[in-house]
């Protein structure tokens, strides 16, 4: 097509090039209309589409009726762009309903091409700019880990994200709660104190039956099924008093109750009898004295009886379960302070004699904590209010290292820190053209797409000394980020949100359908998934191994899943499939459980994971008053398979399309059980998996339906995947005007293999990345 | 009072069987007078409790209208209190039909129920709604007490996905909207509620509270600064996301200065619920448990309370409900879901009447229950769940709102008698009348 050779043409230099800068030297490209066919436009709409889309009922939302000209089409983008989407995916207009030709279908695809191509970022280059981020928990305990070495745990501390686009780091969707600032408030003072010594701080170590040892671990604790002990390791900060407890319950038989003692290291500090049952663990707490340094933590049984020809079944065995373990201190007067790594970071003249209580460090001090906080070299003033504000509180008997907290807490809550604040360029303020943002917050952005915390040294300093902008640059340090291990918030950000696997935590297989799923196997379900990403990114795969590819990672309990063997230990390892199983998110047992009912499989949601994660089209919502189809039922009175009622509910019209094209997806995946287990056959009938779609398409089973996906729709995905990495990118929706952002980040993609580097450079380089522009006009 | 009053650690959370309730204030702190003891009438409270997916209506609905009613299956629970509830039958929540924005009827419903406004639909960047009664009466009152409100939950947003066919999570997930783009998060952390409830640790000496205070004020001064500094700078957009942030710190230091005038009891933090709930029963009856000690303690009066998020898939296995609850709910008139919904209603009701008898059960210093002064919405936006009918409403109140409500009534009002009519209703008897909100057309009329 001539249309797409031109384009190409122009992406690479795009690509290639500060995009905001070469805006000032490229004149408008106008397209005569005369070099493109003329298709009858309204014609066709009339005779294919007004059917359904007309102003009274209009379907999908959509009416294309009453346009008086091809040019009043063409100026409704959003419009133009749904009629290219339906049309080029086939999906519209529906199989039962009379079809245009291949040639018309064509002319009309190719006019709607230009019409875009005309009012999008070839003419106008389009940066966009997203609304003012607030950092989200993830970014925020990130960050906080990165510039302070405090490990605040912000994800249990503060409100739930607002998700927007599929992703919760959109700025225009966060808000902010007056909830919110009085938990920014009490973060602030918890994270200074850890960060900045004014004495050994009391500490609380909590661990629940996961993070000890010892034992048999249940669903709800430790179990010591026999006199014998769990525990966990404690590094005491300094000598002093701890208080030790024990959340613990036991079962019963014989004459006494179960016993047990709360020792340290082999010591027994408390003995006592436990009373309480399993709905309603008791807490034991005792307290002692212990040195600087590490010891084991402990509770012994020390009574196991068996007794096994009691009558009452519930007094034959008498064991002992942990549910948690929980040591606090040191209780007693603090003593003088043992600095603390943070400390000597935040505060590096407290290791100059003489220099210490000095003004001196204390504008250094705060210099450096704001600096790096806000992301940006300080403005006239804010040093010296931060000052002040540090000595009032000295004035006001607080200590050195108590007014640098102070000062600390005042920055955690400033709108600097919790904002990414962009300024617009003073030039951007009136043309709304696209222009290039300033170095430091190219860093910032930088850093939260592939981080999610603040920018390092390294990026601070070119930008300070303004090379970030530089395409070789930018690229370079793209990729030195996705190799350091801080790029892990892309797995668990992008990947999990992506993936849909929050929902994980939340699904309940059935237990009596499938008494295996348990815990043990739930995270190792996720675990897959992310360390198949992770491996995506290390090693520079390409994306399209995500379709298919031929590997995976598995612990014993996964491989037990899969029915691989040779695979022991908690561990996860590298293995590669042969079998009927192959790799890709569409076998992860992850995807397969999350887009399936408690009981059952469900054809018509994991379709539909398909057509949203993988090739998006997310199919439209059924519309109102359309029952949906009881497929979550087993039984069927009216005797017919899960599948053939499957097939009846599409021979409505208004469900057909949809189904049409989401439905086989997901009966090709049908190999795969509710929880992902590979089976050939379903109460005794052998299963049929094989999808057919509306052009003749057909797969049997999950390989054939992968091997279609990464042979035939790669470029679908491709373009879904971009898509949806681009909004993680910019914290914003995607408009019209990005469509050719992304064409140009997918031809770099096919240009580069598909390795993961190629997008994440496309769009770090990409305009709306390294612009902004005003967003007033309107 | 005997020294038996004062509870163990031990026994706070032993509490009732397997549900660990927290005691109510008396029993803590036997020494504590309620701050409005000197004022015989007690002042009078409201909370909106909201459930997802609707009801099974045919078990829901009283079959008789005025004083004598039979309770039907689900409300059945609520027996103990049953002069105490007002049955409102026949409310719409029209701005929960699609008028032309096709399906999210969940996400509708949500963001209808509170505030009577049409959801703009949108999955991003462009949320808007409308105020909701509940912070409508905290804009106009709450200056009375420490927390203008008290906004509760079970799940926190959802995690991932536009929640509902194109609409944002902000609709599935909040019912307070302070402003028509700002919903209020909710807590769904019971020690973090217990914290906000009662800041003050006991047995700190007051220079340290004084000066934990000082330092607090100084924090928010300088950051209340750096905003209006900033907002100069920033664009329309960004300035509107900046006001959140600044309504949030005059919010929090208007708090404090609360805090300094009327001082928050003094619990100790022994009784603090540290330990996560381990079951979504347990859950619900801390968060309730501490909406009791919230009114108790008058450190509000003004609560909201959702038991799911809307759409909420959640299974009920502790009653034998394994399937998820939206699920279930689109039941194609299938008896055996139907069944299963309606034990879902009904256990859902039970944890109201635990709510409401425990209200019940405290006194007020004017010899009234707390219940008697408590005007306690609780209900539904979606009538049955599988036709996503927004008219015929499951709604009760309970509590008579310090005698202004004629409860232990079943009635029923004109078809499509708009769910806003209630609200200003209710505000009036509140005290903080409006003439307007979201879709109403009058005063709801007959329930003196």
């Amino acid at each position: 097509m001539k249309y797409l050779a031109g384009r190409q043409k122009r992406s690479q230099k795009w690509i290639l090039q500060p995009a905001c800068l070469i805006l000032f030297f490229s004149p408008p490209l106008l397209l005569a209309e005369e070099s493109v066919p003329s298709p009858d436009v309204i014609g066709f709409l009339e005779h294919h589409c007004v059917g359904c889309h007309d102003e009274e009922d209009s379907a999908a939302n959509l009416s294309l009726h009453g346009f008086a000209d091809r040019q009043q089409l063409a100026d409704d983008h959003h419009t133009v762009q749904r009629i290219r989407k339906m049309l080029v995916s086939g999906k519209m207009p529906p199989a039962e309903q009379d079809q245009p030709s291949a040639e018309e279908k064509q002319q009309l695809v190719e006019w709607l091409d230009t019409k875009l191509a005309e009012v999008d970022c070839r003419q106008f280059p389009f940066a966009g700019r997203p609304t003012l981020r607030r950092l989200n928990r993830y970014e925020y305990r990130c960050s906080i880990r990165d510039w302070l070495g405090v490990d605040f745990a912000a994800s249990t501390e503060f409100p739930r994200d607002e998700v927007g686009h599929g992703f919760d780091n959109m700025g225009a969707v966060l808000s902010l709660s007056p909830l919110h600032l009085e938990k920014y408030m009490l973060a602030a003072e918890t994270i200074v104190q850890e960060a900045i010594a004014t004495s050994v701080p009391i500490r609380l170590v909590r661990r629940n039956r996961r993070d000890i040892h010892g034992g048999v671990q249940t669903d709800r604790a430790r179990a010591l099924f026999t006199n014998g002990l769990v525990h966990m390791p404690f590094t005491s900060q300094g000598p002093g008093t701890y208080d030790i407890r024990a959340r613990v319950f036991a079962s019963q038989a014989g004459d006494e109750l179960a016993k047990m003692a709360i020792v340290v290291d082999d010591r027994s500090i408390h003995e006592a009898e436990v009373r309480a049952n399993s709905n309603a663990p008791q807490t034991y707490e005792t307290s002692t004295f212990l040195e600087e340094g590490k010891v084991n933590v402990g509770v012994r049984f020390l009574n196991d009886f068996y007794d096994p020809d009691n009558p009452d079944e519930n007094r034959r065995d008498r064991n002992l379960f942990v549910v948690r373990l929980e040591i606090e201190g040191p209780k007693d007067p603090p003593l003088p302070p043992v600095l603390p790594d943070t400390h000597v970071r935040v505060i590096p003249c407290s290791q100059i004699p003489n220099h210490v209580h000095s003004e001196a460090c204390l504008h250094e001090v705060l210099e450096r904590l704001a600096s790096r906080a806000f992301r940006r070299p300080l403005r006239h003033g804010e040093l010296e209010r931060l000052l002040q504000l540090a000595l009032e509180t000295q004035a006001d008997g607080a200590g050195f290292e108590e007014s640098v907290q102070h000062a600390l807490a005042a920055i955690l809550v400033s709108p600097h820190f919790l904002f990414r604040v962009e300024e617009l360029p003073t030039s951007a303020a009136k043309d709304h053209q696209p222009h290039a943002i300033n170095a430091y917050d190219l860093a910032t952005r930088l850093s939260y797409f592939l981080w999610s915390s603040l920018p390092d040294e390294a990026l601070r300093e070119l930008a300070q000394s303004e090379q970030l902008h530089e395409s070789d640059v930018l690229r370079a340090q793209a990729i030195r980020m996705l190799q350091d291990p801080r790029s892990q918030a892309l797995v668990d950000q992008f990947a999990v949100q992506w993936l849909n696997l929050g929902q994980l935590t939340l699904v309940t297989p059935d237990p009596e359908t499938f008494p295996e799923f348990d815990e043990d196997l739930r995270n190792a379900m996720l675990q897959e998934s992310k360390l198949f990403f992770a491996s995506v990114i290390r090693q520079d795969r390409s994306i399209l191994d995500f379709l298919l590819s031929n590997d995976t990672w598995v612990n014993s309990r996964l491989a037990r899943h899969y029915h691989l063997e040779g695979v022991t230990g908690k561990d996860f390892q590298h293995v590669v499939l042969n079998g009927n199983r192959t790799g890709g998110v569409l076998s992860h047992a992850s995807v397969l459980t999350v887009t399936s009912n408690p009981t059952r499989t469900s054809a018509v949601q994991r379709g539909k994971w398909v057509l949203e994660n993988l090739l998006g089209t997310p199919p439209v919502p059924p519309p109102p008053g359309i029952e949906p189809l009881p497929e979550d039922s087993a039984a069927n009175e009216d005797g017919l398979t899960l599948r053939q009622r499957l097939e009846s509910h599409r021979s409505l019209a208004e469900c057909a399309t949809c189904h049409a094209s989401m439905d086989p997806l997901g009966f090709a995946l049908e190999n795969y059980n509710a929880i992902g287990v590979w089976r050939d056959q379903e109460d005794g009938q052998p299963i049929d998996a094989i999808g057919g779609l509306p052009d003749g398409t057909t797969f049997d089973g999950p390989k054939e339906l992968q091997e279609f996906l990464f042979k035939k729709r790669h470029l679908d995905f491709c373009r879904c995947f971009t898509e949806k990495m681009l909004t993680y990118a910019l914290g914003r929706g995607l408009q019209y005007q990005d469509q050719c952002t992304v064409d140009d980040i997918v031809q770099s993609l096919e240009h580069n293999g598909f390795r993961f580097s190629a997008l994440i450079e496309g769009i770090v380089l990409s305009t709306p990345f390294r612009c902004t522009q005003s967003a007033d006009n309107s | 009072m005997t020294k038996s009053w004062h509870l163990s650690r031990r026994d706070v959370l032993r509490g009732a069987g397997t549900v660990m309730a927290l005691p109510v204030l008396e029993a803590m702190f036997p020494h504590t007078v309620r701050a409005a003891a000197d004022d015989s009438t007690a002042p009078r409270r409201m909370a909106f409790l909201m459930v997802p997916n609707g009801a099974h209506m045919p078990d829901w609905t009283p079959q008789e209208t005025g004083n004598h009613f039979e309770l039907p299956y689900i409300l059945e629970p609520l027996k103990n209190v049953k002069d105490q509830l007002l049955i409102i039958n026949g409310l719409t929540h029209d701005k929960g039909r699609p008028h032309g924005d096709g399906p999210g009827d969940h996400a509708r419903a949500c963001a209808t129920f509170l505030t009577g406004c049409q959801a703009k639909k949108t999955d991003g960047d462009d949320i808007f709604l409308g105020v909701s009664v509940d912070q409508l009466a905290a804009q106009k009152s709450g200056k009375q007490t420490r927390l203008p409100s008290l906004e509760l939950g079970i799940e926190g947003s959802a995690m991932a996905g536009n929640c509902d066919s194109g609409y944002s999570c902000a609709y599935t997930s909040n019912i307070s909207w302070s402003s028509s783009t700002t919903p209020v998060a909710k807590e769904i952390n019971p020690r973090f509620v217990f914290e906000r409830l009662f800041p003050n640790q006991l047995g700190v000496d007051p220079e340290t509270l004084d000066r934990q205070h000082r330092r607090r004020v100084s924090i928010l001064d300088y950051v209340l600064e750096d905003a209006r500094r900033l907002k100069l700078r920033l664009g329309t957009k960004d300035q509107r996301k900046l006001e959140e942030y600044l309504n949030s710190v005059r919010e929090v230091e208007r708090g404090l200065l609360a805090l300094e005038q009327n001082p928050a009891t003094d619990v100790d933090k022994k009784f603090r619920p540290d330990q996560a709930p381990e079951t979504y029963e347990q859950h619900l009856r801390m968060m309730t448990d501490l909406l009791v000690l919230a009114f108790q303690s008058d450190s509000t009066r003004i609560s909201t309370l959702m038991f799911a998020n809307e759409g909420s898939s959640r299974s009920y296995t502790s009653i034998g409900v394994a399937e998820g609850h939206h699920e279930l709910s689109h039941h194609g008139n299938d008896p055996e879901k139907q069944h299963k919904i309606r034990e879902i209603n009904r256990f859902h009701v039970t944890q109201l009447a635990y709510f409401l008898e425990r209200l019940q059960s405290v006194q007020e210093a004017g010899g009234s229950s707390l219940l008697d002064s408590c005007m306690i919405v609780y209900g539904s936006g979606i009538s049955d769940g599988n036709a996503h009918n927004n008219e015929e409403l499951p709604i009760l109140l309970a509590g008579s709102g310090g005698g202004s409500l004629h409860t232990g009534r079943s009635v029923r009002v004109e078809a499509e008698t708009p769910m806003s009519n209630l609200f200003l209703s209710l505000l009036d008897r509140f005290g903080t009348s409006v003439d307007q909100i979201g879709d109403s057309s009058g005063r709801l009329l007959g329930l003196s």
